[in-house]
């Protein structure tokens, strides 16, 4: 599934060999990836809105950890 | 918990990922955005992922403000990236005002010399951007994604495309839905062309043509292999395009400027594109080169003797300010709107 039209991307810059970019999008793992970073609280819980959101497009429920 | 962790994702997926990453930007010591980064660098690393999402960290629920986040881990990840050698790294927002931020960290490292890497496996927008390094100007944003559909688009032609060509920044120009957005006359230029070419009867069969009969996809990602460099024609496009930049003194390369360049063009596969679509390049030149010496009423002409009060009249102030600063020793520029002329007044 490839990031859609309302996705913005922008190429920052390039250190060493990796290329970073900046990503304006409300459902970062359409985009190109091998893996995706979820933001938890300190104590570890996924309630953040990201966690929230893509918990909601995998539609399954998610283990507590 | 205070370090992130990685998750191994198995079996059949909706997402092409391979892991998730859990982090916090809290830990004892409050909030650390930039630690948690980092740290989330170093892992992926060590679990040998090559592509990493990386997500604005407690900007969201946690009640951080975004761009200092942003700030903060993007000197994070910059230190972190220089040995953790992944492919790509994408930091993800949903704040706009984060997400431009981040963009200007782009114009910023431009002035870095050491962190500038050779074309031979960067990406369009690299290979673009070294050249025009050499000229003295830089893509502005919405070239930059420009020039990411071009980088896109090169393989859809030809697998082994490895090139940024005249061709492939033509299509970019026409399928990204360019629209010039400030009154600047070379961008207006530029949009009659982009516009003339878009809209000529032929435009889906030359299209076609290149493509060999594919429809492009349209994709603004990181997702194509490594360009080589520039293409042998396409160094000409970039300096007309870059001597336009001048013109306006603008230190920031438009795709307006590029599109303004095309019609002046005398060789490369894009003027046999042009030719193919019957666009009247002899007219939209004209219609460049009016753009360029703006459109002065009596009351010029400039320059004037040294010394010499001098006013004149432009449709815009859009229009004054390039020759303005071309003249130079303009004292003000005022716009007259809604009577729809410029007075520009100064001495040499």
């Amino acid at each position: 599934m490839r990031a859609e039209r309302t996705d913005k991307v922008f190429l920052v810059a390039k250190v060493g060999q990796t290329i970073i970019s900046a990503a304006l999008t409300d459902a970062p793992w359409r985009l190109p990836g091998d893996a995706l970073v979820v933001p938890a609280d300190a104590d570890g819980s996924l309630q953040g809105s990201l966690a929230r959101a893509l918990r909601q497009a995998v539609g399954v429920e998610w283990e507590p950890i | 918990m205070d370090r992130p962790f990685g998750l191994k994702v198995s079996g059949e997926n909706i997402f092409p990922l391979d892991h998730i990453i859990v982090a916090t930007a809290f830990d004892e010591k409050g909030a650390r955005p930039e630690a948690a980064a980092e740290a989330v660098v170093r892992l992926a690393a060590d679990l040998g992922i090559r592509r990493l999402l990386q997500p604005l960290l407690g900007s969201g629920d946690g009640g951080l403000d975004s761009i200092e986040t942003a700030v903060k881990m993007w000197g994070a990840i910059k230190r972190a990236a220089r040995s953790a050698g992944l492919d790509t790294i994408t930091i993800t927002t949903q704040s706009e005002a984060a997400f431009e931020r981040l963009c200007a960290f782009g114009t910023d490292s431009i002035q870095e010399q050491g962190e500038r890497q050779s074309s031979e496996a960067g990406s369009a927008e690299t290979a673009v951007s070294e050249f025009l390094d050499g000229q003295g100007v830089t893509p502005d944003e919405e070239l930059r994604r420009l020039l990411l559909l071009a980088g896109n688009l090169g393989p859809q032609r030809n697998p082994d495309h490895g090139q940024v060509s005249t061709s492939l920044m033509l299509f970019a120009l026409v399928e990204s839905g360019w629209k010039a957005t400030n009154e600047s006359p070379l961008d207006k230029a530029g949009q009659t062309f982009v516009d003339a070419v878009h809209g000529s009867a032929r435009y889906m069969e030359v299209q076609n043509t290149y493509f060999d009969g594919r429809e492009p996809k349209i994709s603004f990602g990181i997702e194509s292999p490594p360009v080589r460099g520039l293409s042998v024609n396409a160094p000409a496009l970039l300096k007309t395009a870059c001597d336009l930049a001048k013109l306006e003194h603008e230190h920031f390369l438009r795709p307006g400027h590029v599109a303004a360049a095309f019609p002046s063009q005398s060789r490369g596969r894009a003027l046999t594109h042009l030719l193919d679509l019957g666009i009247d390049l002899r007219r939209m030149k004209e219609l460049v080169d009016l753009a360029v010496q703006g459109d002065e009423q009596p009351g010029g002409p400039f320059p004037q003797p040294t010394g010499a009060v001098r006013e004149s009249v432009h449709a815009s102030a859009a229009t004054t300010r390039p020759i303005a600063r071309r003249v130079g020793g303009c004292c003000y520029v005022i716009d007259l709107h809604p009577t729809g002329c410029t007075v520009m007044r100064g001495t040499n």
